[in-house]
Order: structure tokens, then sequence, then C-alpha cells
């Protein structure tokens, strides 16, 4: 994983020098996870594809802005393609109507490449999955439902028939908790 | 508001992060990060602690032809029909051929006016009129002379097609070089269908594996017999 990590940044630094090749190879490495995100966001193909193109357009015009402190290349590659989605997802008013969280919206999902694999976010997987085992049941899948699907508190209610006020403290106190064991 | 409370900051970094920070409110925070470097730092580092979630997220390969829209807003392909448009008819690439790629190639193929053997010529042009390729048939034998305008594309092919007349499916001719002069012969397939016209598809190295062009039709061209 720490030679993945090195190879993402390879490939960025030569994306940054403008080296379409490279920049391929990026994408190649990064698209099917880049995808899951921006589809479980938007649970539409089209609106998802949409916001991936976006992404990338976005990744080869900012290469060269990235720096360590942004995080691992894919973290930040990730963060591109949320905002992107959520911008998206504000502006076409996607409602409850498109969700479904059981489905997981994965019917192309490809084993070709391993989850995990290619993409140097293992280490960093492995430290929050143990601090998230840590959270009780509501204030993890309330922090779940936010990050993967984009709901909002609202949503996160009638998805989980808890009061607002419940919502908003369970994900607040789940964090704080997160973040004590994140950064110990 | 003070932001100066790290208890805060990381609230709001979080609520901006999962998107639950909207409207006015979220473009506010947007100013303070381009402003504030602490309020920059939290943000970075919550997004390094959450985004390793999406780790557990399958991998959901996407269709290939977002590679090539993408390349095309980057400007490194010809804007061009989609492959779905490709797939529903051989007429559909005919509307495209223009009347401005017939006067070029008169202009551009004088030299092969003087040849003995009648001949099929056509100019493989972009929409702004850059010619990439000089197309002209004789007999059986089709020469492809490509020009300095031609993206060199490693990963890739060019494929030329015939779009026969009666509007059957289109017939690979082959692949077309990136630079230099190839000669390609005739295929038995094609043999004696009248040509409505010739078309370019973007393909994996080695060209489309299907029998049909598998990649965005980048390129339509008539041909002029002279």
């Amino acid at each position: 994983m720490e030679q993945s990590q090195q190879q993402l940044l390879h490939w960025l630094y030569a994306t940054a020098q403008g080296n379409k090749q490279a920049f391929e190879q990026l994408y190649q490495a990064t698209s099917g996870k880049l995808f899951s995100v921006s589809l479980h966001l938007l649970r539409r193909n089209d609106w998802a594809e949409d916001v991936l193109q976006d992404a990338y357009v976005r990744i080869w015009h900012n290469a060269a802005d990235y720096h360590a402190e942004k995080g691992s290349v894919m973290s930040w590659m990730i963060s591109i393609t949320r905002y992107r989605a959520l911008d998206l997802l504000k502006s076409r008013r996607v409602k409850a109507e498109h969700l479904d969280i059981s489905d997981a919206a994965n019917d192309q999902s490809s084993d070709e490449v391993q989850p995990g694999e290619v993409i140097g976010l293992v280490r960093e997987r492995v430290k929050l999955d143990d601090c998230m085992q840590g959270l009780s049941e509501e204030h993890r899948q309330s922090i779940q439902l936010a990050y993967f699907n984009g709901l909002s508190h609202q949503e996160i209610t009638e998805h989980t028939g808890s009061a607002l006020g419940t919502v908003k403290s369970w994900i607040r106190r789940g964090l704080t908790q997160l973040k004590r064991c994140l950064e110990a | 508001m003070k932001y100066q409370d790290q208890d805060l900051l990381d609230a709001l970094a979080v609520d901006f992060i999962l998107g639950a920070m909207k409207g006015a409110a979220r473009k506010r925070f947007q100013r303070l990060m381009m402003a504030n470097p602490e309020v920059r730092r939290t943000v970075w580092r919550w997004e390094q602690h959450l985004n390793p979630l999406a780790e557990s997220l399958p991998v959901t390969v996407p269709n290939s032809a977002v590679w090539q829209r993408i390349q095309q807003r980057l400007g490194w392909l010809a804007p061009v029909a989609t492959s779905a448009a490709v797939a529903k008819s051989g007429r559909y690439w005919l509307a495209l051929a223009t009347a401005a790629s017939l006067l070029l190639a008169v202009v551009m193929l004088r030299p092969l006016l003087l040849s003995p053997v009648p001949q099929h010529i056509a100019v493989i042009q972009t929409s702004d009129a850059k010619a990439w390729w000089l197309v002209s048939k004789a007999e059986r034998v089709l020469t492809v002379k490509a020009t300095g305008a031609v993206n060199q594309e490693q990963l890739n092919d060019y494929e030329l097609w015939m779009l026969p007349e009666n509007g059957a499916a289109p017939i690979s001719l082959g692949l077309l070089p990136q630079q230099g002069e190839q000669l390609l012969s005739w295929p038995d397939a094609a043999q004696g269908i009248a040509i409505a016209a010739l078309a370019v598809s973007f393909e994996p190295r080695g060209g489309s594996v299907t029998g049909a062009p598998s990649g965005p039709v980048l390129f339509t061209a008539e041909i002029v017999t002279l």
C-alpha cells in the first residue's frame, strides 16, 4: 500500500507536468472507486458519470495544487468527487425517492480490481474501521448514511425513525469520539 | 462567530464534508477556508479521517465512454458523435459529412488528379477543417497518409470504416497510421458495394474487436471520384 500511494503520487506529479499517459493510468487505477463514491451519492448512473467526468477534468487541471497536507492522493481525489456530487445533489434536488439504502447500487461492480489494492487507503481504512467499531450502532449508522449517501440530518431521521435533535447529536458525538480514536 | 474554538471548527468541517451545511452557510464557510489556514487544515484533516470510509465501497468500473468524454473535454479528442448514436444507423454519419471536405479534397489532392488510373479520394478532417488523413483508393488498394495534425495516441488506434450506401453495417478497412503513409488492401467484404462515406472511430489498441465501431466516431468523410 505504501507503494501504491507512491505510485499514485508519481502519476499525479507527471499529470501536473502535462503527461497525458500518466493521467490515463491514474484514471484507470482510481476511476472504479471514484465512480462508486459518486454512484452511492447520486444513485443515478448518468449523473454519477457526469460527476466523474467533472472530477477528472478538475484533477487534470488542479494536479499541481495537490500537496501532502491535503491527505493521500486518493483521499484528495475522493474529496473532489464528493464535493462535485454534493453540488449536483443540491442543484438537481435529488430527494429521498432515489434512495434505497439496502440496494448497494453495485450491479456492475467488478472484481477485477481488488478493493483497496491499488488505491492507497488501506492502512487508513484499517484504523478507521477499528475506530468505527468503537462507536455505538446508531452513531456509526448515522455517520455512514451521511457520508455515503449524502443524507441530510432530516433524511436520516426518516431512515432511522429518530428525532432530528437525536440524529444531530449522534453524528456530533460519534465524530468527536472518532476523532479522539483516530488522532490518538 | 469565533472560529478559534477547535470543537466548533471540527463540527463545521464535518458538516461541510458530509454536505449537511448548505446554501449561504456553505459559501461562507468556503470563503473562510480560503482566508483562514486553520479552517482549511481542519477540513483537510477531517477529509483524511472520513474518506477511508470509501474504501469499503465496491469498485464499479465506469463505462469506457466516460474516459472518451473526459478526453474530449480536455480537448485531446475532436468532439464527435457518441457511440450510442453510432449504434443506431450508418445514415446518421452521412449527415455529418460536409461539403467543405469535398472542396478541400480537390485543392489538397491536386497531384493525384494527374494519376492515369481513376481514383477515389477523401480527406478526413476535423470540424475546424484540419486535415488528419488523406485517403485515396485505386483498384483495390487504399493509400492512407497521415498529416502532422494527427493526435498521437499510444494506447489507442484510429480505425477506418466504409459505410455502405444501402445502409448496411459499416465494414472495417483497417487501422489508420498515426504518422507516415500506409497501404491497406480493400477487403473482399466491401468489394462491389457502393460507398456512401468513410468514418473513423477511436478504438483500443489493435482496433475494435466487435467487428463494428466500439469507440466514438471521430470523423466522417465523403469520397470523391476523379
